[in-house]
C-alpha cells in the first residue's frame, strides 16, 4: 500500500511509468498486428515517395527507399525492447547468482569468483562486445543478435555480481543475522528471510537504470550492423542508414535516434523513482529522529 | 550579562502535512563560562533546543514564536548560513562522523575551523585567508599541535595526518574539542557527547570539556539522557519533557531535593542497589510522541501524583526558592 | 552451566594479530549473573560471541552443560541453538526492517506456528499482542528491547547472553528493562552472562564480576566484594570514571595516558601503582580471598 502511495507521489517515477506504459503498449500491438497502428508496411520499398519530409501522411517522414519512418520506428520496436531486457534479465540472474554465492559462502569461493568478475569487469565495455560479435558474427550473418546479446550479457553481469556481493556482506554482518544464528536459522532460511528480500528491491532498481543503458548499447551494436538481420527494421540500424541520406533527409536519422533516447530516459527516471519509493529506511529515519 | 539567552521559544515540526511542537515556550539563560545541563527522555526536545541554539534546524522546522539571542544578536533573525558559521556556537554531535568530513584529514578539519574563527574575527584580509588555507605556516600548525596536546593525544603530529575513520570514537570526540580550542565559540551545545563511549573514555572526554571551559571561558550547554552525568557537571540544569522545562535550578539543589515528580522520577531510575537488595523504582509507560501530545500536563500520563486539574490545563512555570517548576503540585 | 577454559580469540589485523580474548577462564552457574564489565575494545563481545559459538575460538574450550561444544559443527550446534540465547545492545540494527514484529518475536521457533507462544512471551515482556502487526520502526526503544526479549524468551532458553542490553536506553526505560531482565531470571530460573561497562548496572545485576582489560581477566569475584573492595588498578580507575561523589575533583586528578605494546603486565603504562617487577612477566588471577581473585603483583 505504501509503495503504491509512494509511486503515486513521485513525479519522477510517474513521467517515466507513463512513457513506459505508452511505449510496451505500442511495442505489444506492434509485434501482435502492425497493421492495426499504420497503414505503411515497413518493408515494401517505394522509390516514388523516396526522401519525403515530415507530414501529416508520414509524421517521421520517409527514407531513402521510400518506407515510412514512423512505421519503421514502431516495427523496430519489439526487437529494439526485447532484446535489452533479455540481456538484462540473464545479467541479474548471472551476476545476482555469482554475487549472492560469493558473498555468502565468503572465503576461497568469494576469492575465486570475485577474481573472475574483476577480470569481466576490467574489460572495455561496448568494445569488447564489438569484438566477439564482429569476430563470431563474420560467418554467421543470422547469428549476429545471438551473439550481440551474449556479449552484452557477458559485460553485463558483473556489475551486478559486485552489487549482490556488496548487499549480502552488509546484511550478513547486520545483528538481526547474528540473532537468526543463535536461534539456529540455517544458511538458506537466512538467505530467504533477512538476505534475498533486502536485495531484490535493489536489482530491481538497479536493472531498470540498467535498461536504458543497456538499449543504447545495444542501438550502437546494430548501428554498425551487429544486431538483427535485414531487413528486420531497427532504430540503430536506421539511424545508421539515415546517415547516408544527411544532409537533407535528416529525419529518417533523427527521429529514431530520438526514440531510443525517450525510451532509455524513461527507463532510467522509472529506476530513480523506484529507488526512492522503495527505500526503506524513509521511515525508519524518522522514528530514529 | 548572559551570553545566551532563550526566550518563549517554540519550534513546531511538520511531518505528513501534520504539525506539531517539539519545544512550548522555553525559557533558558546561560552565563559565559557556565555548564547547563539539560535532561530529559528521548524524544523530550533536547536536541531540538541544541539545533535551535546552533542554528541547525531542519527544514522540515519552523521557529513559531520567541527569541534566542546571543551576546545581544537575535539568532532566530538572521541568515541561516551566516548563523551557524558567524557567531560562535559550535555543536558537538553523539556521532562526531556527523560533522567530521570523511575525506578529509584531521589537520584539514582544524584548518577549516581556524578559517571560520578568522572570518568572525574579520581580521586578516581575505588574500591571506586564502592562503593560509593553501598552506600550513608554522604559526598554524603550531596552533593546531597545541590544540591537539591540550586533548590529550600522545603524538598529534601522527593525528594531524590522519582521516576521522581511523580514529576511535572517543579520538574523534576529541578531535571536535580540539576544534573548539581553534574556533573558541562563546557557546558550545554538547549534544550526548559521549553516550557511545565507554565510562573511561566518557570521564576523559568530560574533564577536557571542563578544561575548555576553564581556559577559554566557553559556556556549555550539556545535553544528555544520564541524570547522573549532568547533575554532576553542570553548574545548573533542566529538566524537559514534552517539548517544556519541567524543573530548572542549581544542579546541587535539584540533585539534593529535586521538586518535579519527572525529575524524582528520572533520578529514582538509577539504580545504586546491589542485586537482592531491593529495587530500582521506574517510571511506567513510555514517553509520548510530539504529534500525540497528551493534553495539560504532558506528564500526567506516567505521573504518580496526578490530579484532576493535570489532564486539562498546562502547569506554568512557578517560582519554589532557588527552583523553577511546572506542576499543579507547586501551583 | 557454562563455562570456558583457557579461551583465546585472535583477529587478523593489519600488522598481526590482536588478541580480542587471551586466555580467558571463567564459568557461570546455574541461575547467577555473571557481568563483564571493561572498557570498549577489552573483549567483551568477542567472549560472549564465542560462548554462543558464533565465533571460533583460537585455542582453549567452551562447555554448555558439561558438554565441550569447542568443535561441533553448525550441524551439531543445532541442538544447544534456542537453548542459549542473546540480547542484543542496539535494538534498532538487531530488527529486520522489512518484518513484522510478530515475524521477528517468532523467528527462534523456526517456522513451527506457535500463537502461544508468541503470546505467553509478549506478555512476560509487557507488550501487547497488538504489537505482532507493527513494523520494527513504529516502536519505541525501550518496546523494540522488550520484543527482543519476548524473542529471545520463545524458544525457552536457559542462558542467555546479555551484550549491553540497556546503553542504548534511557534511564527510565533501562530501569524498567532491568527489573524485567532480574523477575524473569527469577520466574524461570535463567542463567545470565550480561555484558555492560555501566557500573551502577553492573552492581543492580551481577552475583559476579568479571573486569577484563585488553582481552585478558584482571578481576573476579563476588559482585558486592569487587565493587565494595576493588584491588585491581584497573578496576579502581572504572570505579573512578563513574559520576559519583565529587566528579569534578576527580576528573582533575584523572590521568589521560595512552597505552602501548609492551611485556610484562599489560596495563602497566596506563597503572598509577606501575613499579619495575610489573614489566617482567603478565601477572595470573590469584586468589585473595574465597571468592575474589585479582592478576596484579600487589597481591
Ligand atoms: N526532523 C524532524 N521531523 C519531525 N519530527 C522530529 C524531527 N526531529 C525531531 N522530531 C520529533 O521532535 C521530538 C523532539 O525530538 P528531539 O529534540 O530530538 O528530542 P531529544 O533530543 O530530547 O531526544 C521527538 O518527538 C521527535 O520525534
Ligand atoms: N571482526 C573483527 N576483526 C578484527 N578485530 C576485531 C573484530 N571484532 C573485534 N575486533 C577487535 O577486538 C577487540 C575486542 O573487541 P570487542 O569484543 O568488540 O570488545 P568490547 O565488546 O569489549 O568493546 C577490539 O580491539 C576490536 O577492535
Ligand atoms: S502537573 Fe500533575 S501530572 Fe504533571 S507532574 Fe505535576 S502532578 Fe504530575
Ligand atoms: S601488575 Fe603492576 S602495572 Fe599491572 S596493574 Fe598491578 S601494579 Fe599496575
Ligand atoms: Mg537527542
Ligand atoms: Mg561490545
Amino acid at each position: 500500500m505504501s509503495l503504491y502511495r509512494n509511486v503515486r507521489r513521485d513525479k519522477t517515477l510517474m513521467a517515466g511509468l507513463v512513457i513506459l506504459v505508452v511505449i510496451v503498449g505500442l511495442t505489444v500491438i506492434s509485434a501482435t498486428d502492425l497493421r492495426l497502428l499504420t497503414s505503411y508496411s515497413p518493408y515494401s520499398l517505394n522509390f516514388s515517395a523516396s526522401n519525403l519530409p515530415p507530414s501529416a501522411k508520414h509524421i517521421f517522414g520517409t527514407d531513402q527507399e521510400g518506407r515510412d519512418v514512423f512505421t519503421r520506428v514502431l516495427a523496430a520496436l519489439p526487437v529494439d525492447i526485447l532484446t535489452p531486457f533479455i540481456i538484462v534479465v540473464a545479467s541479474v540472474l548471472l551476476g545476482g547468482l555469482v554475487g549472492v554465492v560469493a558473498g555468502y559462502l565468503a572465503g576461497l569461493v568469494d576469492e575465486f569468483l570475485m577474481r573472475i568478475t574483476d577480470l569481466f569487469l576490467a574489460f572495455p565495455g561496448i568494445l569488447l562486445a564489438l569484438a566477439i560479435t564482429e569476430i563470431l558474427g563474420q560467418s554467421h550473418v543470422s547469428l549476429r543478435l545471438l551473439y550481440s546479446e551474449v556479449a552484452l550479457i557477458v559485460v553485463g553481469w558483473p556489475v551486478y555480481a559486485r552489487l549482490a556481493r556488496g548487499q549480502v556482506l552488509q546484511v550478513k554482518n547486520m545483528p538481526y543475522v547474528t540473532l537468526a544464528k543463535v536461534s539456529g536459522l540455517s544458511r538458506t532460511q537466512i538467505l530467504r528471510r533477512h538476505v534475498l528480500p533486502h536485495l531484490l528491491p535493489l536489482l530491481l532498481v538497479y536493472s531498470t537504470l540498467d535498461m536504458g543503458a543497456v538499449i543504447l548499447n545495444y542501438s550502437v551494436l546494430a548501428f554498425f550492423g551487429l544486431g538483427a538481420p535485414p531487413p528486420t527494421p531497427e532504430l540503430g540500424r536506421m539511424v545508421y542508414d539515415g546517415l547516408s541520406a544527411l544532409p537533407q533527409n535528416w529525419w529518417s536519422s533523427l527521429f529514431p535516434a530520438l526514440i531510443i533516447t525517450i525510451i532509455a530516459v524513461s527507463f532510467s527516471l522509472m529506476g530513480d523513482g523506484l529507488r526512492d519509493a522503495l527505500d526503506p529506511r524513509m521511515g525508519e529515519r524518522y522514528a530514529r529522529a | 550579562m548572559p551570553v545566551l539567552e532563550v526566550k518563549d521559544l517554540w519550534v513546531s515540526y511538520t511531518r505528513g502535512g501534520i504539525r506539531a511542537y517539539a519545544l512550548r515556550g522555553i525559557n533558558m539563560s546561560l552565563e559565559r563560562r557556565e555548564v547547563m545541563g539539560v535532561v530529559g527522555e528521548s524524544g523530550s526536545g533536547k536536541s531540538t533546543l541544541g539545533h535551535a541554539v546552533a542554528g541547525l534546524l531542519p527544514p522540515n522546522s519552523i521557529v513559531e514564536r520567541g527569541s534566542i539571542t546571543l551576546e545581544g544578536k537575535d539568532l532566530t533573525k538572521m541568515r541561516d548560513l551566516f548563523r551557524v558559521r558567524g557567531t560562535g556556537v559550535f555543536v558537538i554531535f553523539q556521532d562526531p562522523m556527523t560533522s567530521l568530513n570523511p575525506i578529509m584529514k584531521v589537520k584539514d578539519q582544524l584548518a577549516e575551523a581556524l578559517q571560520v574563527r578568522e572570518e568572525r574575527e574579520s581580521l586578516p584580509s581575505p588574500f591571506i585567508r586564502w592562503s593560509r588555507r593553501r598552506s600550513l605556516d608554522n604559526r598554524t600548525e603550531r596552533e593546531f599541535l597545541e590544540a591537539l596536546t591540550r586533548v590529550r593525544f600522545r603524538s598529534p603530529q601522527e593525528v594531524l595526518e590522519k582521516y576521522p575513520h581511523q580514529l576511535s570514537g572517543g579520538e574523534r570526540q576529541k578531535v571536535m574539542i580540539a576544534m573548539a580550542y581553534i574556533l573558541r565559540p562563546k557557546v558550545l551545545v554538547a549534544d550526548e557527547p559521549t553516550t557511545s563511549l565507554d565510562v573511561i573514555t566518557q570521564a576523559q572526554v568530560m574533564k577536557m570539556l571542563l578544561s575548555l571551559r576553564e581556559e577559554q571561558g566557553t559556556a556549555i550547554l550539556l545535553i544528555s539522557h544520564d541524570v547522573m552525568l549532568v547533575s554532576k557537571l553542570s553548574d545548573r540544569m533542566m529538566v524537559m519533557y514534552g517539548g517544556m522545562v519541567m524543573e530548572e535550578g542549581s544542579s546541587e539543589e535539584l540533585t539534593k531535593s529535586p521538586l518535579h515528580p519527572y525529575t524524582k522520577g528520572l533520578q529514582a531510575s538509577v539504580p545504586t542497589q546491589f542485586k537482592g537488595e531491593g529495587r530500582v523504582k521506574q517510571i511506567p509507560g513510555y514517553p509520548p510522541n510530539i504529534f500525540s501530545m497528551p493534553q495539560g500536563c504532558p506528564f500526567h500520563p506516567r505521573c504518580e501524583m496526578a490530579m484532576e486539574v493535570c489532564r486539562k490545563v498546562t502547569p506554568q512555570e512557578s517560582r519554589r526558592g532557588e527552583h523553577n517548576v511546572s506542576c499543579h503540585l507547586y501551583g | 552451566m557454562v563455562e570456558v577454559r583457557d579461551l583465546t580469540v585472535s583477529y587478523k589485523v593489519k600488522g598481526g594479530t590482536l588478541n580480542a580474548v587471551d586466555g580467558v577462564s571463567l564459568a557461570v552457574r546455574k541461575g547467577e549473573t555473571v557481568t563483564v564489565v571493561g572498557e570498549s575494545g577489552s573483549g567483551k563481545t568477542t567472549l560472549g560471541m564465542v560462548v554462543l559459538r558464533l565465533i571460533n575460538p583460537t585455542s582453549g574450550q567452551v562447555f554448555f552443560k558439561g558438554e565441550d561444544i569447542t568443535r561441533l559443527g553448525e550441524g551439531e550446534l543445532k541442538r544447544f541453538r534456542g537453548r542459549m540465547q542473546l540480547i542484543p545492545q542496539d535494538p534498532y540494527s538487531s530488527m529486520n526492517p522489512r518484518l513484522r514484529v510478530g515475524e521477528i518475536v517468532s523467528e527462534p521457533l523456526l517456522g513451527r506456528e506457535d500463537r502461544e507462544k508468541v503470546k505467553e512471551a509478549l506478555n512476560s515482556v509487557g507488550l501487547d499482542w497488538a504489537v505482532v502487526d507493527r513494523y520494527p520502526h513504529e516502536l519505541s526503544g525501550g518496546q523494540r528491547q522488550r520484543a527482543l526479549i519476548a524473542r529471545a524468551l520463545v524458544s525457552d532458553p536457559e542462558f542467555l547472553v546479555l551484550d549491553e542490553p540497556t546503553s542504548n536506553l534511557d534511564v527510565s526505560i533501562q530501569a524498567q528493562i532491568l527489573n524485567l531482565l532480574l523477575d524473569l531470571q527469577s520466574s524461570r530460573n535463567l542463567t545470565y552472562l550480561f555484558i555492560t561497562h555501566n557500573m551502577a548496572v553492573a552492581k543492580y545485576v551481577s552475583d559476579r564480576v568479571a573486569v577484563m582489560y585488553r582481552g585478558r581477566l584482571v578481576e573476579i569475584g563476588d559482585a558486592k566484594e569487587v565493587m565494595s573492595n576493588p584491588l585491581h588498578p584497573y578496576t579502581k580507575a572504572l570505579f573512578d570514571a563513574v559520576p559519583e561523589g565529587d566528579f569534578r575533583a576527580k576528573l582533575r586528578e584523572l590521568e589521560v595516558r595512552d597505552e602501548g605494546r609492551q611485556k610484562g603486565c599489560r596495563y602497566s603504562d596506563r597503572c598509577k601503582f606501575v613499579r619495575d617487577q610489573c614489566r617482567l612477566r603478565e601477572p595470573d588471577l590469584l586468589k585473595v580471598k574465597e571468592n575474589h581473585e585479582v592478576a596484579c603483583i600487589l597481591y
